[in-house]
């Protein structure tokens, strides 16, 4: 209900005409956007109209799973639309944990206790940091984000992180210059990175379609 | 919301914290950090501190750079420590051992500045960012047989592999160096690769065999090269012969026994665990017609522990070779010229009237290692001599009679030819008696001469007087 209480704050500075052509079109919006209208056109008229029940929340969501078999799900305006500056925070606060967590590792890398799993190690760490990202999101929204979402997502964590890496490098003395292989290799890792992100969450979208015919559930 | 900002503000103060406190750890709070070029090491170089958890004693960094001589005009490339990164527990700070271990880490680095060096030795004419590429590269390679060395030598604590990791080092550094680290014997015609110089010494046996070892006690190990005078009329090489004559004791189990090749000769490798000592030996037995080789390589322990050392042996073994060391003698001969201070017949007892050159016949036996005889392209004789059984300094001239000729020569340091022109060897098959007069007895009337007899031919190699005789 916290995501419908947001959408009531948002409309109530609509008219009645506009909520009542929101209602009318209400396959274009999300189902607490049209809630939120309906209670804001209730309280204002003293009307009765029935908020969308249950039903038409699986309705819709087996709707989309008609077209979005694997989550893959390339809508992008699901993800522009609800865009706040946390969608950036998120991203890099994921990122520069991820830094200090694989600095940690390489710090320790010889070290006995870590028998050479420190590549192991940080790979995990890397899938730790997306999936973090994700829960903030999630936590933020109060909603899973979208596959081409999740995408952009990752693409911005990864960016962060390279220059993150490179700003470290920097300050350290380690390298010099922000871009110490050149501006080129900086966005040609990024650009790698986008591609990765891709192809992981294609992966895990497969994974989830997988486990939803086994009734398994996974957010 | 109010929970989230927490959240991620503690997770950035945990990174920064992280990030921060691991860079001033390692840099001492932004102390400029000083460099030593390699060279050996002590622990007066490590000034860095401990990693906190750390479950190692000591830890060096060292690395590669490329630098440019502007009066060679020429990049050049060294190792150095950053010392302020190597750092050694207190308590580790009298541990021999652990800076030995470490000194070899440096060594690594050193030895892929000389692969640069010697790359850019090879292409003088490149640019420097060709020569950058290439230091890169080395660094990676460098980096990973840091981490093999770290690996099998188990951070020192795998003594076996530690000490082989150090063989392998020093070899690397040899073969990058000036010197390539092979020992010749012109003698037996026998080279071998030590990654240090070894010491020498020869001598006598008690089966009155002529003997040249050249020995290397390092790695926890000792590695040598045995040169035996062929002791003629003793049974051929082979297996069997071996363990009858060597290897024949309660407390010695045989591990190994093979049968391998080195230049065409058949070369028989053992490796025998002597309970009583605890001792292991990996051998080489190998011979041609004049001579016997043998490799050792001696260690504690049994060999089921110890595989490290099986693969210094081998190592150590496949950088054994043998050469027709003729060639170098003759060219010896003729640089040094002729050295005959006087000849006559035989008839003559000597130069009687020079008190100091008269001698007698006293001491027929095995006083030296030679090589010979050889005949030049003129007929000329010529035999390469060592001395074994006294000093060289107590030698005071060398005599040889071949073909009832008398021939005196003066000493001097370093090896010695005999040599007897071809017009005074009119048979092709005659005897030699050679050897050398010692100073110490020149009051005692007539000098005893230390000599033995050969019969030598132009057709084939020498033969002692009693087999030739036969």
């Amino acid at each position: 209900m916290r995501m419908e209480d947001i959408y009531v704050s948002k409309l109530k500075e609509k008219s009645s005409q506009q909520l009542e052509q929101l209602i009318r079109n209400k396959d274009k919006y999300r189902v607490e956007a049209v809630n939120a209208a309906i209670r804001i056109l209730n309280e204002r008229d003293g009307g009765v109209r029935p908020l969308l029940s249950q039903q038409e929340v699986v309705r819709r969501r087996e709707r989309i799973s008609d077209f979005d078999w694997l989550y893959l799900c390339f809508n992008l305006r699901l993800y522009t639309r609800s865009f706040k500056v946390n969608d950036l925070i998120n991203p890099l606060v994921a990122a520069l944990f991820l830094l200090s967590l694989t600095e940690i590792v390489e710090w320790y890398a010889n070290e006995d206790f870590m028998s050479d799993n420190s590549g192991k190690l940080q790979s995990i760490f890397v899938l730790v940091a997306v999936l973090f990202s994700h829960l903030l999101y999630r936590l933020d929204h109060g909603f899973s984000n979208n596959f081409i979402g999740r995408v952009f997502s990752d693409t911005i964590l990864s960016f962060f992180f390279t220059i993150l890496e490179d700003l470290h490098g920097l300050l350290t003395g380690e390298t010099s210059g922000v871009f110490p292989k050149g501006a080129a290799s900086f966005f040609g890792v990024v650009f790698a990175m986008a591609w990765l992100a891709f192809f992981f969450e294609t992966c895990v979208g497969l994974v989830k379609s997988i486990s939803r015919s086994f009734k398994w559930h996974i957010l | 919301m109010a929970h989230l900002v927490k959240v991620k503000l503690g997770i950035v103060a945990f990174s920064i914290f992280t990030l921060v406190f691991m860079h001033l750890h390692e840099s001492q709070f932004n102390t400029i950090a000083t460099y030593t070029r390699w060279t050996q090491v002590g622990w007066e170089h490590f000034h860095g501190w401990a990693k906190p958890f750390t479950g190692w004693g000591a830890g060096i960094s060292s690395e590669i750079y490329l630098e440019y001589d502007s009066a060679k005009q020429s990049w050049h490339a060294y190792a150095a420590m950053n010392n302020l990164y190597s750092w050694v527990a207190e308590r580790n700070k009298n541990s021999n051992d652990l800076l030995l271990h470490e000194q070899y880490h440096f060594n690594i680095s050193e030895v892929h500045a000389r692969m640069l060096n010697d790359y850019i030795a090879k292409n003088p004419e490149q640019s420097e960012h060709d020569y950058k590429l290439k230091l890169s590269a080395l660094r990676s390679e460098k980096n990973a047989m840091q981490d093999d060395y770290d690996t099998e030598g188990g951070h020192n604590l795998i003594s076996d592999w530690q000490a082989r990791w150090e063989y392998k080092i020093d070899s690397m550094l040899q073969a990058y160096a000036g010197d390539s680290g092979i020992t010749i014997d012109y003698y037996a015609g026998a080279k071998i690769f030590f990654p240090s110089l070894p010491h020498f010494f020869g001598g006598i046996n008690s089966a009155n065999v002529a003997y040249r070892i050249f020995q290397l006690d390092k790695y926890d190990v000792s590695l040598a090269i045995s040169l035996f005078q062929q002791p003629f009329g003793i049974d051929s090489l082979n297996i069997d012969t071996l363990k009858k004559n060597y290897y024949d004791g309660d407390s010695l189990v045989i591990r190994v026994a093979t049968l391998e090749s080195i230049n065409g000769f058949p070369a028989y490798r053992f490796v025998a665990y002597d309970s009583s000592s605890n001792e292991t030996h990996h051998h080489l037995w190998t011979q041609n017609n004049d001579f016997r080789y043998k490799l050792t390589l001696d260690h504690d322990g049994d060999t089921a522990k110890t595989a490290g050392y099986y693969d210094m042996a081998s190592s150590f073994f496949r950088g054994f070779s043998l050469f027709n060391a003729d060639p170098y003698w003759m060219d010896l001969h003729s640089r040094q010229g002729e050295t005959i201070s006087w000849s006559g017949p035989m008839e003559d007892p000597g130069p009687e009237d020079k008190n100091s050159n008269c001698f007698v016949f006293e001491d027929n036996a095995k006083h030296s290692f030679y090589r010979g005889p050889m005949f030049l392209d003129d007929g000329s004789f010529i035999m390469a001599y060592d001395v074994l059984q006294h000093p060289d300094s107590l030698v005071k001239a060398m005599i040889m009679i071949a073909n009832n000729q008398v021939y005196s020569y003066d000493k001097e340091e370093g090896d010695f030819i005999f040599t007897a022109p071809a017009e005074r060897l009119s048979s092709s098959l005659f005897e030699v008696s050679f050897g050398y007069l010692l100073e110490k007895d020149s009051l005692a009337g007539c000098e005893p001469f230390y000599y033995e007899q050969i019969v030598a031919s132009r057709n084939t190699t020498s033969q002692p007087l009693d087999v030739a005789l036969e």
